[in-house]
């Protein structure tokens, strides 16, 4: 079955990018849905959508889905303990389909057909 | 000698890279070989209805931009589209078989890798949007902001704008910082403003 897995942006203070990188695909290969706190800049997104397509390979399809957006005190959802604006990452396995139904609030059908629904 | 080489560089045109990105199937292969033919006399890449008919990076050197006495010296380079995942499915589709849908989407993601690494070293990126699809995908916003970080030259083509549903106000207003020149690929139509631009921002 198919989790969700938090990972606050203390969590991975410090890591090189590219082990970053890493982490965040060891968890996508053992079909996780990732939701990252962590600004990543353009040229870092860029990093990871290759290292995802170099590193995760299913039955069906090769890379990732990534959707960054953004938290701040006017959303009510899981996480609204923020006081500025936060950047979050959600990052699945690219043959999941990522939509966002409303702000914040996003559907992740995965290979297996499974849909998850979350409003952070 | 020396005097006569100075001379000789003073008057060589410019030279520069203009590479065409963009997500898969916006019409890079189709604008490329409009710009080979105009400027060289013979195309660049083939084109297909497949996605991810380019899977490698194909250059074309020495293209002698001449437009309205702007004289350019220019590599022309075409790119595999760029996407966060590649499925075999979406191949199948096209009426591939398994294994060679699996092949296909091998060289795909190696060819987006290479596209992904290339975009450092790019002079001029024309950045080939369709203008049938709300541009808020994330690949487009990703390689826009990548491009600015390395302070890349910039020039957004909103093609098939030959398309009734095409909208290419609406990529303007999105990013309405850059240059948005409307272009059909297809239909040849707005490459003379592409090439306007084109001189100013490589010049």
């Amino acid at each position: 079955m198919t989790q969700i897995e938090f990972i606050t942006s203390s969590r991975v203070e410090g890591l090189p990018d590219g082990n970053l990188y890493d982490f965040i695909l060891d968890r996508v290969l053992e079909d996780r849905i990732v939701v990252l706190e962590k600004d990543l800049d353009a040229s870092q997104q860029m990093e990871l959508i290759a290292r995802g397509l170099e590193k995760v390979a299913t039955d069906s399809g090769i890379g990732i889905n990534f959707v960054p957006f953004y938290v701040t005190t006017h959303v009510n959802g899981i996480i609204r303990s923020k006081q500025q604006e936060v950047q979050f990452n959600l990052i699945t396995s690219g043959t999941s389909k990522i939509s966002e139904n409303q702000e914040g609030h996003f559907s992740v059908e995965t290979e297996s057909g499974e849909l998850i629904s979350a409003a952070f | 000698m020396s005097g006569l080489l100075s001379k000789l560089f003073r008057n060589a045109p410019k030279q520069a890279s203009v590479c065409l990105v963009g997500e898969v199937n916006t019409g890079k292969s189709t604008l490329a070989n409009r710009i080979a033919k105009d400027f060289a006399g013979e195309e660049l890449s083939e084109v297909s209805e497949i996605p991810h008919e380019t899977r490698e990076i194909k250059k074309m050197e020495h293209v002698d931009f001449n437009i309205e006495g702007a004289k350019l010296d220019l590599t022309l380079v075409d790119t595999p589209g760029i996407a966060t995942a590649v499925n075999f499915k979406e191949f199948m589709e096209h009426g591939l078989g398994q294994e060679d849908a699996m092949n296909r989407a091998k060289e795909a993601t190696s060819g987006i890798v290479s596209s992904i690494k290339f975009l450092k070293e790019v002079d001029v990126a024309l950045v080939l949007m369709d203008s049938t699809k709300p541009p808020f995908d994330q690949v487009s916003l990703t390689i826009m902001g990548a491009l600015e970080m390395n302070k890349t030259k910039t020039i957004i083509v909103a093609n098939k704008t030959d398309l009734e549903e095409a909208n290419a106000s609406l990529i303007q207003s999105t990013f309405p910082h850059m240059k948005v020149i409307p272009i059909s690929a297809l239909k040849g139509e707005g490459l003379d403003l592409l090439y306007e631009e084109i001189a100013t921002v490589a010049a």
